[in-house]
């Protein structure tokens, strides 16, 4: 998501996590930086465990830390500011509190496990499963397994798809789902 | 910034270090300047639990 100033990338960044939140529940995606050289911290509702809308009453939390970089190409005339994913925190609860999973990414933090991980329910012995890119869109897609309910089915599914695609144009790195597996019969010689 | 029913606000350096200190509160039971401290300080090495990790996380940069 570029933008033509710092301000601009940042609201292209916060923008599809604020319309696919929108779809469960109310409240205020917050962002703290604009500045280039200050790393910032995105939350939906201060990261505390907002309930989604749906019978099941799942909870969510989130927290993004993201950086504003200037990129020296860019594929957007005019728009040299992109905002880049620097971390994430995605805990998904059932109504009872009881975890459903904590997807995680935190390399500044710990730079021992640099890699995207879950946490997942029943955790006796806490263990870093790594993930690939964990984007909101496939959080909330759990949580609807979960018994979530989006306010609007047609718009979450015209949303979800919509974000996938455009993040996947700008992302440097996670969001490519694999093709179909080839036969080693349709290989080129 | 408007859609749906969530709103998108840019919040203050003070603002967000006070989100921080709460959740440390709520979360750990320390303020959010002993977090600091004691993270700096190298005290909670190998306590790189969930819930430490969740108040890290919401941090303000340079404070």
């Amino acid at each position: 998501m570029a933008g033509r100033t710092p301000v601009a990338a940042v609201k292209a960044f916060a923008g599809p996590i604020q319309r696919a939140l929108g779809c469960f529940a109310h409240g205020k995606v917050t962002v703290d930086s604009y500045d280039p050289d200050t790393e910032g911290v995105l939350k939906f509702n201060r990261a505390d465990d907002i309930v989604l809308n749906g019978s099941a009453r799942v909870s969510l939390s989130v927290t993004m830390r993201y950086r504003i970089v200037k990129m020296r190409s860019f594929s957007s005339p005019g728009k040299p500011w992109k905002v880049s994913t620097t971390g994430w925190i995605y805990t998904l609860k059932e109504q009872s509190g009881d975890l459903i999973a904590d997807f995680h990414w935190h390399p500044a933090i710990t730079p021992g496990i640099p890699f995207p991980h879950v946490h997942p329910a029943n955790e006796v012995v806490k263990r870093h499963i790594p993930t690939g890119r964990v984007l909101v869109e496939d959080v909330l897609t759990l949580a609807v397994e979960c018994g979530s309910a989006p306010t609007d089915g047609d718009k979450w599914k015209t949303i979800r798809s919509r974000n996938i695609e455009n993040f996947a144009k700008g992302a440097t790195w996670g969001v490519k789902q694999p093709g179909p597996i080839q036969k080693p019969s349709d290989l080129p010689n | 910034m408007m859609g749906g029913s969530v709103t998108v606000e840019k919040i203050s350096e003070d603002q967000s270090w006070e989100e921080f200190d709460l959740a440390a509160r709520r979360i750990l039971d320390l303020p959010g300047d002993e977090v600091v401290r004691r993270w700096e300080a190298g005290e909670f090495t190998g306590q790189n639990s969930p819930e430490l990790m969740r108040v890290l996380m919401l941090r303000p940069s340079g404070r």
